[in-house]
């Protein structure tokens, strides 16, 4: 009997039976619940940072699909982000065009300490930024840079509505403004740690650095705002309160105890009203894409409000934290805070109610540069005994359980919060880092899913050679026990990731530009519209291009020595269809046009002959027809420029 | 379909389709020469964010009769689908937003959409002012594939196109292109010639009118 129950199963395909020795793990109905059918939408959106590939990717969950990636701070030359003349600026900074970064944590922006499905913002841990990604167009809209700052690795967190996005170094550094020519080993005098409070204009999004908090010379590595009751507080996990400068492995790890820092950030926003801050000069940039021009400006700006810890004692408060604290996760009330020591075999839970009253009472452990401790026991709701070996980080159902990841054990522990009893735990593959579970941040975690991203997969995929792939582990939490029912390769390095209900993204996206909008200086409006006309050695085609040809598609009079713009308009209307334009021999990379926008290609050609362009991306029947010629000739040469496009042409 | 074969169950057929979607279905086995019965029932629920399947199995043998076997089976997939659409393979985020009215048979003279011969108003005499806007945007919109002239470029020439059409039609092929390429025969036959589908340019109700009012002007209405 069971056997043709089995077979029907198969036959319908709600089981997909693995080979035995596979499925330790898994248990019978994993496929069923992670298979999405083809033509069917998933129910998440998943963003997962790329790490070092500097991008963000989004997934489908519970399918696990890859349905994007979405270049942050790195270069992409299929989408032309980073070559195109519009989008170069995105990328600039105080130190110039820097085509690379690495983006370790996605945050999505909430209401009400609810995610609110309008952007993502990003960290680049390597050239301190910030980046905004637009949910509707699923782009980059915006980057700034963080001045005093070095490995922005505890950011971008924000605040319940998304009033601030925070910055933290992990590298603290001299000040900008101060001579940074000293010897390495004078960490504990020169060096400082400086964290960025970035305003969010609640319509358009953009992004403002509001102030800093100069603190002293530590590692700052993760944080989360506080919520409801403790709204109005920031928390910032650092370690190196030894304040080594080498070999942190070791010296770093000395101390039995780091810090968890406090930061009142309302009463910082008092005394910045007060005019408190101190006005730094400094650089950074600050990029922004503006859809009309289809193009990013970049900014540099000079100056920045400093207010320093050492001054006002009732800003910042140290709470100790055992053994080097990576995870900094407050729980969806917003009164408990978990710390997580990476080298500790304990996870500290402390009551933000308890920290209020020490506060008050000034239950003090002393001063650590210049900033109040708080005792340990103090602030401190409880101790998670024995849950596993190396916890890194947090996320929450909603239901009253943590899930804690740790590395060393490669497992994930659920536990309850009010009692602090461990409740399951179940082993991932292997060395996982962050988890994510759907809104697991926020006030209000949508839970069913939750997601561990692990650095080793060894023996889990096909080999590719001595790099592999690293792979996110999808967990069903609706019951008391997890349950593994899928995992996936991921792009780069997979650090935090987020994810939210498919309802609140789907319904919002755009599916072209209109064309009547457009507001390119260089934008051809139709046909009619396009035109090439030379400036000295500059060459200004405006070329559009529909299904499936462009115009003009035959250039003539081209000179060595000039610099060509192909400024190409796609004149599509439709959703889905965007037009690429390549051209032989381009150092740089192909345009992908949206349709709507116009784009940028710059060509200097080097070596007089015929170059053919082309569209890059299938747009129809006729798409290998949609190709044309330019003309280059030597310097001296008196051939006319001359365009054309089918009978109509014109010479200048 | 593949199966396992083995010495009890050699094979077994389902009748013609695989079970999805479906109100009932037969099973059949074959056990050397003596048949198994097994007739499946479901209930599909679309409406709930989720397909809920209860599969009950109905087992009989005429060597010796097995008890009945009820076999519930929750498949909680993809949820979010909350309606039909997905399931019938249309998109619910198409294009096609001018679709409407298009119920029943397609009308070759009136087209699908929402245009017909009473909300499209047409008169004698041309209005001067639309017919410039329409002029405008056929500049940027259209004028990459038509020509004025009875010429075809990518698609056909617009000569004489009112002549041919009624009002109707063309404006409801202008907002509402894909679902008429794919059931009108006078298109059908014209994509033979083009190869290229005309793009959906998210003309606008009055952007639409005023470019028939355009194509009117082209044809000679003064």
């Amino acid at each position: 009997m069971y056997m043709i129950v089995a077979s029907l199963a198969i036959a319908f395909g709600m089981y997909a039976c693995k080979p035995k020795s596979l499925t330790s793990a898994v248990s019978g109905d994993a496929a069923s619940k992670a298979y999405v059918a083809p033509g069917q939408y998933d129910e998440f959106y998943n963003f997962v940072s790329g790490g070092f590939s500097g991008q963000l990717s989004a997934y489908g969950l519970p399918s696990g699909r890859l349905l994007r990636v979405i270049p942050v701070f790195s270069v992409d030359p299929e989408k032309g982000w980073g070559y195109s003349e519009e989008t170069k600026p995105m990328l600039n900074t105080s130190h110039g065009f820097v085509p690379w970064d690495d983006l370790h944590h996605p945050e999505m922006s909430q209401t009400n300490g609810e995610i609110d499905g309008r952007w993502v913002f990003g960290n680049a841990n390597n050239t301190p930024r910030v980046a905004r990604i637009d949910l509707t167009t699923f782009r980059t809209a915006e980057i700034i840079e963080l001045p005093n700052s070095a490995g922005n690795h505890s950011s971008p967190f924000i605040t319940e509505n998304t009033e601030y996005v925070v910055a933290g170094t992990r590298f603290s550094v001299p000040p900008d403004n101060v001579n940074g020519d000293v010897p390495i080993n004078t960490y504990k005098e020169n060096f400082k740690g400086h964290i960025s409070f970035i305003a969010v204009d609640k319509v358009t999004g953009h992004m403002d650095i509001s102030f800093q908090i100069e603190c002293p010379g530590v590692n700052f590595d993760l944080s989360h705002a506080g919520k409801g009751p403790s709204h109005g507080w920031f928390f910032f996990s650092c370690y190196n309160t030894e304040q080594a400068n080498t070999l942190l492995e070791v010296n770093a790890s000395q101390k039995d105890k780091d810090f968890i820092m406090a930061v009142n950030w309302k009463k910082a926003e008092e005394y910045i009203k007060a005019g408190k801050g101190k006005k730094v000069p400094v650089r950074y940039a600050h990029n922004v894409w503006d859809e009309k021009t289809h193009t990013g400006t970049s900014t540099i700006k000079t100056e920045v409000l400093v207010l320093d810890s050492k001054e006002f004692d009732d800003l910042c408060y140290m709470i100790p934290c055992p053994k080097s604290p990576h995870g900094c996760d407050v729980d969806p009330t917003g009164e408990y805070i978990v710390g997580s020591g990476k080298l500790a075999a304990l996870i500290p839970v402390f009551s933000f109610t308890k920290m209020q009253n020490a506060i008050a009472n000034k239950e003090f452990d002393g001063m650590y540069e210049g900033i109040n401790v708080i005792k340990y026991e103090s602030a401190l709701y409880g101790e998670v005994a024995k849950p596993g070996l190396g916890p890194l980080h947090t996320e929450f159902d909603g239901n009253g359980n943590a899930y804690t990841s740790f590395f060393v054990s490669s497992e994930v522990v659920k536990w309850n919060i009010k009692d602090l009893k461990v409740l399951d735990r179940v082993p991932t593959y292997y060395s996982v880092g962050h988890l994510c579970i759907p809104g697991g941040d926020s006030k209000k975690p949508f839970g069913k899913y939750m997601i561990a991203y692990n650095k080793i997969t060894k023996d889990r995929y096909l080999p590719t050679g001595p790099e592999l792939a690293h792979s996110a582990q999808l967990f069903d939490i609706s019951g008391d026990k997890m349950q593994l029912i899928l995992d996936f390769p991921t792009i780069g390095e997979p650090h935090y990731a987020q994810a939210a209900p498919a309802s609140l993204i789907m319904p919002n996206q755009v599916k072209i530009f209109k064309i009547e909008e457009n507001q390119h200086p260089y934008v051809a409006k139709g046909e009619k519209e396009a035109k090439v006309y030379r400036e000295g050695n500059k060459v200004h085609v405006l070329m559009t291009s529909i299904r499936s040809h462009f115009a003009p598609d035959n250039i003539e009079g081209i000179r060595m020595g000039d610099e060509v713009y192909f400024h190409v308009t796609n004149l599509e209307q439709d959703w889905d269809v965007p037009h690429g334009f390549a051209i032989k021999g381009a150092n740089n990379a192909e345009l992908l046009i949206m349709p709507g926008e116009t784009t940028t290609l710059k060509w200097i050609p080097d070596r007089v002959g015929i170059f053919p362009m082309y569209c890059t991306d299938f747009c129809s029947a006729l798409h290998q027809e949609m190709q044309g010629y330019i003309r280059v000739s030597p310097a001296n040469s008196k051939v006319p420029l001359k365009y054309s496009l089918g009978d109509t042409e014109v010479t200048l | 379909m593949g199966f396992p074969s083995s010495d009890r169950f050699q094979y077994f057929i389902f009748d013609k389709k695989p079970p999805f979607p479906f109100a009932k279905r037969r099973l059949c086995f074959c056990q050397s020469s003596k048949w198994i019965k097994i007739t499946l029932k479901y209930d599909l629920d679309h409406n709930k964010g989720h397909i809920m399947t209860i599969i009950l199995l109905k087992i009989y043998c005429n060597m010796k009769k097995l008890p009945f076997l009820f076999l519930i089976l929750m498949l909680t997939a993809c949820g979010g689908n909350k309606s039909t659409d997905s399931e019938k393979g249309t998109n619910p985020y198409s294009t096609s937003e001018g679709a409407g009215t298009g119920t029943g048979k397609y009308d070759p003279h009136r087209g699908e959409g929402k245009w017909t011969a009473e909300n499209v108003n047409v008169s004698a005499t041309l209005d001067i002012a639309m017919a410039e806007s329409g002029d405008k945007i056929q500049a940027v919109k259209c004028s990459s594939c038509h020509k004025l002239s009875d010429e075809r470029l990518v698609g056909p020439g617009w000569k004489g196109v009112t002549q041919r059409r009624k009002p109707e039609w063309l404006m409801n092929f202008i907002t509402n292109p894909d679902p008429m390429i794919d059931k009108d025969p006078v298109v059908q036959a014209q994509l033979e010639l083009c190869l290229v589908r005309m793009p959906n340019q998210n003309l606008s109700d009055s952007e639409a009118r005023d470019l028939l009012e355009f194509m009117r002007k082209n044809d000679g209405v003064q």
